[in-house]
């Protein structure tokens, strides 16, 4: 077992990108909850980009979704985007975004705004995947 | 239920009295956010939250609470300091440091209340078929929409950078040992080149001049062995991570993949 959250973000990076952890991916989605966002991204990101995935079991345990939306995360095509937000101590970002649309869930890396995802699923018609 | 006529009537002296003031506490007589407090934020006109969760980064979990409680999908009513107060049906986050400088507490819920309030948030409907009430959610939500969702986001950026690595055991490696073996590296280099390797029991990454390797967890603390081809390079205590360097100057180190070895050599 490594502990994948104390990688640095290039690194775990380059590692995912060379597809030397796919060997692993089962472990690092169980550790998903324990990694840091940017971890978070670039796995979400690795998986979609390289088809690269969990067992269903896995992906349904860590996000709490049916057998239903996590097969349809698999299957479903994917877009990453970017977007400035102003923070509160006055400075822009660019977060980086990667969204996966037509599940029946909502599924987020950012639990907090679950909630005000809802609204966006109401509006699509559709669960969607918005990973941060 | 209250006349739509006179829901109407709220909603306008509500947006009558809306305005872009945000005022500041003075410094020395800032109040530290805690739980259970419910605060009053100086914007125009005045809002209420009720603050029911404090992450370590600093981000406050609240719930609105409105005086203008006819506008609201919650039904519970809350009687703090001789007002009426009602919650709005969603919760909002805001940085610990803007609650300080823009509210101030006016008074401390105990623990049932809150969950009482929790519960009522979870149980009403977010929108209503009445159109005051639909418009006044809506315009709460957009006063808070900005500062929530850029405290939400300056605390995600917040914990990357509190994830900053930690230096790891430092190994140098010296010049005789890579002069030992320098005909076999040469023998090693191939056209294509990856920064990624991934050893028997280790991965690592190759940046200038040295490599990071990261061991598993269970080597934490244990006696290990360290071995560059035959040659013994560090033997003592292991640590998650490791900084190899004085890499020779070659453009590959694949060879590290099989010619680095790990060996647990005990507790």
């Amino acid at each position: 077992m490594w502990k994948f959250w104390e990688i640095e973000r290039a690194h775990f990076k380059t590692l995912l990108e060379s597809g030397k952890l796919d060997d692993h991916i089962e472990e690092l989605y169980s550790q998903f909850w324990e990694l840091p966002p940017s971890h978070q991204y670039e796995l979400v990101k690795y998986s979609k980009d390289k088809e690269v995935f969990p067992s269903v079991q896995t992906f349904r345990k860590v996000f709490k979704v049916s057998e239903e939306t996590a097969v349809k995360f698999f299957k479903e095509k994917h877009i990453t985007f970017s977007f400035p937000v102003v923070l509160s101590n006055g400075e822009g970002e660019l977060i980086k975004a990667v969204a996966v649309k037509n599940l029946k869930e909502v599924i987020t890396n950012l639990k907090e705004i679950k909630r005000h995802l809802n609204p966006i699923k109401e509006f699509l018609k559709t669960g969607l995947c918005g990973i941060f | 239920m209250r006349n739509v006529e006179e829901l109407k009537m709220s909603l306008k002296l509500y947006k009558e009295s809306l305005g872009e003031e945000r005022l500041k506490v003075k410094e020395d007589k800032r109040q530290p956010v805690e739980i259970g407090q419910v605060r009053v934020l100086f914007w125009m006109p005045n809002e209420y939250v009720l603050i029911y969760h404090i992450e370590d980064e600093g981000l406050v979990h609240a719930v609105p609470l409105t005086v203008w409680v006819s506008l609201t999908t919650c039904s519970l009513r809350l009687h703090i300091k001789d007002r009426i107060f009602a919650p709005l049906p969603f919760v909002v986050y805001l940085r610990k440091e803007i609650l300080e400088q823009e509210s101030y507490p006016i008074a401390v819920v105990r623990q049932e209340t809150i969950e009482k309030v929790l519960r009522a948030v979870d149980r009403s409907p977010t929108w209503s078929a009445i159109k005051p009430k639909r418009e006044f959610l809506k315009l709460v939500w957009k006063r808070y929409e900005d500062i929530t969702l850029s405290s939400l986001f300056y605390t995600h950026i917040l914990r990357e950078e509190q994830e900053e690595a930690t230096k790891g055991l430092v190994i140098q490696l010296l010049p005789y040992v890579v002069q030992k073996y320098i005909h076999q590296l040469q023998a090693y280099q191939r056209a294509a080149q990856t920064k990624a390797l991934k050893g028997k029991n280790w991965f690592g990454v190759v940046e200038e001049g040295k490599v990071v390797i990261y061991l598993p967890e269970e080597y934490e603390g244990k006696k290990v062995r360290i071995k560059f081809f035959e040659d013994v390079i560090y033997e003592g205590t292991a640590s998650t991570k490791v900084v190899l360097e004085n890499l020779p100057d070659l453009p590959s180190h694949e060879y590290l993949e099989e010619d680095l070895h790990v060996e647990v050599l005990g507790d």
